[in-house]
């Protein structure tokens, strides 16, 4: 008879164990999973959720009336839900990315949610609050921790990959410095008096440090990257000018929707300016590129990314500042990117889910 | 196997599930199927419908019998499928990549696991299934009775019948080595 313990088993038993998942092989797992789990939130909180809200009664109830997760997805800071669309349905895709270029990827766009949800705190509300003025605290302090995040992601990867880590801090700066430079134009006009608000400072300091700070990290590797020997810079601006070139004829579909769709014309203008400059930049970073001006074009792409992405922001202050009904609720989580596209003339920011890049090992 | 859900978020559950099972998971489906690349995806739909499950706000109890069980009803659906393709064709598009200290322990790693998936093939589903648990996922008598809702006794005799038609297989193998 067969003993349960005899040589031939215990080998094979020691050989089965040594089939296992590369760390590749996990890891693209893990994101794949992390991607179903975004677009398959849970329908209902659990567990500590239920708990907590389950002390206030009539609160659970209509809670769970609600498509909670769903329903949390428009939510802003200072609303009953907001706590689970950052404490839950958030980090069901922060959590999964694996550490480095996805997560990185993943804290750049929540970083791009923050500053939508801040500029739908300034033309949402006329008059500051004492309940605004903390949420507005909460959710700066939010943005400044999901900036880090990306920053400490960049630290991870920058040795392996550093043309990669310059792309997702350009992405960062990007997205930081076209929703300061949308504030900033509502210092002209008619909605300055927005921008005198302490809530509006508030927000607006932030930006503006958090932009400093990515700007000074961001030369820095940039200065790394141009010192390589190999083609790694020239790939990057070629990269660079490829996307802002799709970007620029999206932005252009934008204005178009939203001219078809609003009469103030003088906004739509504006964007359009905006607009003719950045493709202005984006035609002179080409030239440098073909002249092997590979600094010079690297720079050119920034700024024509930065006031083309400063358009949309533009457009939703300005357009979306007159209340209009709410679209209904996501059934995804969904976060926004800085490069996302969809029709300004509504209340909520455009919305779309995370694509978190594969981690090479 | 209470600390995966016991105050956690589902995510939470899942992700600590997740490092926990997915290389035993991926054992069991490897031995089952003989292909890495169908053992990867029964992996992922493992988790993807136990994630379903959780997201319905619906508890479990014990992470790993649930994996298990939802795995091997994911096993025995990918064979139905699969059922037409001849076991030369299933064993050429194995990709065996065990990951060992050493090339020596490689090989005889490779040699070894290349014995009991030619043993499983000769077994019914039912007795691969026990093989592969007691002996791939080296799990206890007790545990592969927790997991298939059967007596230890009941697990014990089958797993008795199904080594007693393995050994016949193993036996001149081993007296050749």
């Amino acid at each position: 008879m067969t003993d349960l313990n005899n040589d031939h088993w215990k080998e094979l038993t020691r050989a089965a164990q040594a089939v296992r998942l590369s760390a590749a092989e996990k890891d693209a797992l893990k994101q794949e999973l992390s991607g179903y789990l975004a677009a398959h939130p849970p329908r209902l909180p659990t567990f500590t959720f239920w708990k907590h809200f389950a002390q206030y009664g009539t609160v659970a109830a209509l809670v769970l009336t609600l498509s909670t997760a769903g329903a949390a997805e428009t939510s802003l800071p200072g609303d009953l839900l907001y706590g689970i669309k950052v404490n839950l349905n958030e980090k069901v895709v922060s959590a999964l990315a694996p550490a480095g270029k996805a997560r990185a990827n993943v804290e750049v766009a929540l970083t791009t949610r923050r500053l939508e949800e801040a500029e739908e705190i300034i033309t949402k509300n006329e008059v500051d609050s004492p309940e605004q003025e903390r949420s507005v605290t909460e959710l700066t302090e939010r943005l400044s921790r999901h900036v880090q995040a990306v920053q400490t992601e960049i630290d991870k990867i920058k040795d392996e990959d550093l043309a990669g880590a310059l792309k997702i801090g350009s992405d960062l700066e990007v997205t930081l410095s076209s929703h300061g430079e949308a504030l900033a134009l509502l210092d002209e006009g008619p909605d300055a008096e927005v921008t005198r608000r302490p809530t509006t400072a508030t927000i607006r300091q932030t930006i503006e440090r958090e932009t400093a700070t990515a700007e000074l990290r961001q030369e820095d590797l940039k200065k790394d990257l141009l010192a390589r020997a190999d083609a790694s810079a020239e790939e990057l601006a070629a990269e660079q000018i490829e996307e802002i070139s799709d970007h620029l004829t999206e932005v252009n579909k934008l204005i178009n929707t939203a001219s078809s769709t609003s009469d103030d014309s003088a906004t739509i203008a504006q964007a359009r300016e905006k607009v003719a400059a950045a493709q202005e930049l984006l035609d002179e970073a080409i030239s440098q590129a073909a002249a092997g001006q590979t600094p010079d074009a690297l720079e050119s792409t920034e700024a024509s990314a930065k006031t083309a992405a400063s358009v949309k922001s533009f457009l939703n202050l300005k357009l979306n500042s007159k209340p209009e009904p709410k679209p209904s609720a996501t059934s995804t989580v969904a976060t926004s990117t800085a490069t996302s596209t969809a029709p300004v003339a509504t209340s909520t920011p455009p919305l779309e889910l995370v694509e978190i890049e594969a981690e090479e090992n | 196997m209470s600390s995966f859900n016991e105050g956690h978020r589902p995510e939470t559950q899942l992700t600590a599930a997740f490092d926990s099972f997915a290389d035993a998971l991926f054992r069991h489906c490897y031995f089952r199927l003989n292909d890495r690349e169908a053992a990867k995806d029964l992996v992922q739909q493992t988790f993807m419908k136990t994630w379903d499950y959780l997201a319905q706000g619906k508890t479990i109890e014990n992470f790993r019998a649930f994996l298990y069980a939802t795995a091997h009803n994911l096993i025995i659906n990918e064979r139905k499928r699969r059922r037409a393709l001849s076991l030369e064709t299933v064993t050429e598009n194995s990709d065996w990549e065990p990951v060992a200290p050493d090339s020596t322990t490689v090989r005889e790693s490779q040699d070894a696991a290349q014995r009991l998936i030619e043993e499983l093939k000769r077994l019914n589903e039912e007795a691969a299934q026990l093989v592969t648990l007691r002996y791939v996922d080296d799990l206890a008598v007790a545990d592969i009775a927790r997991l298939l809702g059967e007596t230890e006794n009941t697990i014990a005799v089958r797993l008795h019948r199904a080594l007693k038609l393995l050994r016949t297989i193993a036996e001149p193998k081993q007296d050749h080595d």
